[in-house]
């Protein structure tokens, strides 16, 4: 379970970003975090994995609480895709890059190997495993930054934007592959259509605080709510004349 | 500007050929490497004037080229573009080095000439033999070969880091490169005086880019720890050969063979 | 300025190959010890690829019309600290080398000298930061710049020109070099000089604590340069005198080892040598406008250039039938 109580985060330059957050989140749950540019989503995932610490409150995973001691723990139990894969994936070989967290953690080549070979079977990319990371393409890239956290087999993994970049086919892959994922997601994303297809609820931010939260479908279907926060309904939703 | 576009896809033409699967491509990287290496030195330890003990080293670049299956096309490009300043260095020879060195059916030989056509071999084979090296290796198998000679993690990591963000950065000057000139029609290039923002602005986004790269590392667990698998063995028989061909290289430096030869065929 | 493996003597590559080698170990110690914070390996990985881009860029120079490049040793130093810089360069040198042939494997070594270490430790600490160690201004910052990058490359053209000279395969006169070297570098210098510094005055207003956190990490190595300095003294001591003098009484070290092992070579040439000497001087003399200043190659090349040749045509031969050969088996599999 994931618990934020009370978060707040002020920037090196003054600019307080989230100001008494809170919410929490079931294990097993696919949580949508929605917001305006600005509202706080980015400061949010970044201060959960603690590359932000946060001025007040607390952040607990699993009973962990997060301490500036136990980043190291904590980063082992939530991963993080970021939102352009070519800041996650920094190796020279996909099999390096997926490996990458693993031998931080110390395990054995062997087991390395092992996982590798199940997780890019399982993701359909056997083929990529000796390829160069920036000879993939827009779509081989995210599912290769999702492997690489997959692997490391956390309890909660936070997406930022992972529709983004990507071709309409690509991008329904990548909802089927998510659909799949077991762990805990908390997946922030201007692309409300997925949120509506994807997740359990819905947390809508503003102005750094929690604006309103629930069922994605009320949520994503209350035009008022989703104006007040800066958004509007999701396309499908959206009547278009044509 | 396809000067970037062009650099970048001469990098990845080479890549490619690494995917092949030849006896070359199989070797250990190091091997390849220190064998690359024996090869320059013995090339450049040619003195300046001597040309006819080169020639059978010519037989190094073909037998790879055409074991390795390594197409002539653009190794030769790459080749003539690295000629002209070598090209230029040889020929002054001519104008300053004119003693005589030998006679040829009645034609003077001057020193000159032999150091020019002896420069020139040995680029055409120290130049040869390095692509040859990375269109049998990909950079992946060069690292760890670097890391088999314990370079430190931080220069491997350095050049992987490089190597792979190079595409990245080539691809986002390339698209403001356009953006300014599409507004700028009439200049060739980029202004003298916009490139203090023009360039600041890309070090100010690679600073950032930088960070979130290594904000992904720490989210993975990194503490500057290993990063790289334990390197592949490499077996007995591949020192052994590489023993040999060193051997051979030798002996070929030692003796003139093209001399030898010729001196048969006289007589 | 990329030298290449052709005009280099085995001895000056092997030597500043040590000397780069290890100017690269001291400056990795250094990394080590003064930035335990491990944000400087993304951040010198991503500024190589950005030197490497950024060189492809041409900008136009005013009143010429003609364009130019950047090289990226002070405008990296300003930016990284000149410890990580110059192992940011090297490794651009080594890929530029690799695979665009771009300066040679053996060669890597001076270039490495030229182009990294003597802008980054040299001209930067002398120049650069001590010219902003009280004060970071724009003024001060286009001075400082302007000023290293011209002495970073005048050394290191310098460092072309004396490394190709003692490597002694092309005969260029010291004169004459240095006459084409330097000037054409002055014009470069002035003008990457320029750039560089409007980059950093720009970072300077939009990103301050770059240029600030670049100055203030290397606080301490004031005593520390003194011994990168004293190492390289002695390398130019050791490469001005000893390996000029072994270049020039013993063409090429190599070389000369080699005629040593086989001295019985040598004797017998001797006598043929002169027959050809004579042949020589008839021809001289048949040719008056050719002016053959001197009659003493006494080499092997003279007694057996007959030989040679025809040895060589057929080796060459030999060698495309070999290739050819192997391309036809290969082709019929």
């Amino acid at each position: 379970m994931l618990k934020i109580d009370n978060l707040s985060v002020k920037y090196q330059d003054g600019n307080q970003v989230l100001r008494g957050l809170s919410l929490s989140i079931e294990n097993g749950e696919t949580v949508g975090l929605i917001g305006a540019n600005g509202a706080g989503k980015s400061t949010l995932l970044m201060t959960l994995v603690g590359i932000l610490l946060p001025l007040e409150g607390t952040i607990e995973i699993d009973g962990l609480l997060q301490d500036k001691k136990n980043l190291r723990e904590l980063r082992e139990r939530i991963g993080v895709v970021f939102q352009n894969p070519d800041d996650q994936l920094f190796m020279s070989s996909v099999y390096d890059d997926i490996a990458f967290g693993l031998r931080n953690y110390g395990m054995s080549e062997e087991n390395i190997k092992h996982k590798i070979d199940y997780i890019m079977k399982e993701l359909g990319v056997e083929k990529l495993q000796n390829m160069s990371s920036h000879k993939l393409s827009g779509g081989e890239k995210r599912i290769i930054a999702i492997a690489t956290i997959l692997v490391m087999e956390p309890s909660v993994i936070v997406f930022d934007e992972p529709s983004s970049f990507l071709d309409p086919k690509t991008r329904r892959r990548l909802i089927h592959l998510l659909r799949n994922v077991p762990m805990t997601k908390l997946i922030a994303t201007h692309d409300l259509d997925m949120a509506l297809e994807l997740c359990d609820r819905v947390i809508v931010l503003k102005d750094g605080q929690v604006y309103a939260q629930g069922n994605a479908k009320d949520i994503l279907t209350n035009q008022k709510l989703l104006e007040e926060a800066g958004l509007e309904l999701p396309f499908c939703l959206q009547r278009i004349e044509l | 500007m396809s000067e970037i576009k062009k650099s970048i896809n001469r990098i990845s033409n080479l890549e490619e050929l690494t995917y092949r699967d030849t006896v070359i491509h199989r070797l250990p990287p190091v091997i390849k490497l220190l064998m690359t290496v024996i090869f320059l030195v013995t090339v450049i330890s040619f003195g300046s004037e001597q040309v006819s003990g080169l020639f059978p080293f010519l037989l190094y670049p073909v037998l790879l080229m055409t074991v390795a299956e390594i197409p002539m096309r653009p190794l030769l490009t790459r080749l003539l573009i690295a000629l002209p300043f070598t090209l230029f260095a040889g020929l002054s020879n001519m104008f300053f080095s004119k003693e005589a060195a030998m006679m040829l059916g009645g034609i003077i030989i001057t020193k000159g000439m032999l150091v020019f056509v002896s420069i020139l071999i040995k680029t055409i084979l120290s130049v040869m033999s390095v692509l040859i090296l990375v269109s049998t290796t990909s950079m992946n198998d060069l690292l760890y070969a670097m890391l088999y000679l314990h370079i430190p993690t931080i220069i491997v990591l350095q050049i992987m880091m490089t190597f792979r963000y190079l595409s990245v950065l080539a691809g986002e000057i390339s698209v403001m490169y356009h953006a300014y000139i599409l507004r700028a029609p009439r200049e060739k290039g980029i202004k003298l005086i916009d490139m203090g923002p023009f360039l600041g602005q890309l070090i100010i986004r690679s600073f950032d880019r930088a960070d979130r790269i290594y904000h992904a590392m720490k989210c993975r667990g990194f503490e500057g720890g290993v990063i790289f698998s334990e390197h592949k063995k490499v077996r007995t028989t591949h020192w052994l050969g590489l023993m040999i061909v060193s051997v051979v290289l030798l002996i070929l430096r030692f003796v003139n063979l093209s001399e030898l030869i010729g001196q048969l065929v006289i007589g | 300025m990329h030298m290449s493996d052709a005009l280099l003597s085995v001895a000056v590559g092997t030597t500043m190959n040590v000397v780069s080698t290890g100017t690269i170990g001291y400056s990795v110690s250094r990394i080590k010890k003064y930035e335990p914070e491990e944000n400087k390996i993304p951040m010198m990985g991503v500024m190589g690829a950005f030197i490497f881009a950024a060189q492809m860029i041409n900008f136009t120079i005013p009143v010429t019309g003609s364009s130019g490049h950047i090289g990226g040793g002070i405008l990296l130093a300003a930016l990284l600290g000149p410890f990580p810089a110059v192992i940011t360069l090297a490794s651009v040198l080594l890929i530029q080398c690799l695979f665009f042939a771009d300066g040679g494997l053996l060669a890597l070594g001076c270039n490495i000298f030229n182009m990294a270490i003597i802008p980054c430790l040299i001209a930067y600490p002398i120049l650069y930061k001590r010219i902003l160690r009280s004060k970071l201004t724009p003024k001060r910052i286009t001075i400082a710049t302007i000023l290293s990058v011209i002495v970073g490359l005048q050394l290191g053209a310098f460092g072309v020109v004396l490394e190709t000279l003692v490597s002694g395969v092309t005969e260029l006169p010291f004169g004459a070099f240095v006459v084409l070297m330097q000037p054409i570098h002055l014009a470069i210098g002035i003008v990457e000089g320029v750039v560089s510094a409007a980059v950093l005055c720009f970072i300077y207003r939009t990103r301050k604590d770059i240029l600030e956190n670049a100055l203030g990490v290397q606080n301490t190595p004031k005593l520390h340069m003194k011994r990168v300095y004293v190492g390289i003294l002695i390398v130019a001591i050791f490469l001005g005198g000893f390996v000029s003098w072994f270049a020039s009484s013993k063409p090429d070290g190599l070389e000369w080892a080699i005629q040593k092992v086989t001295n019985e070579e040598e004797l017998t040439i001797d006598s043929e040598v002169h027959n050809e000497l004579q042949q020589i001087q008839n021809a001289t003399a048949l040719l008056p406008d050719y002016s053959v200043k001197s009659v003493k190659p006494i080499r092997e090349n003279v007694s057996t250039g007959l030989s040679g040749v025809i040895g060589g045509c057929i080796t060459l031969f030999a060698v495309t039938a070999f290739g050819t050969i192997i391309m036809l088996i290969k082709k019929r599999k």
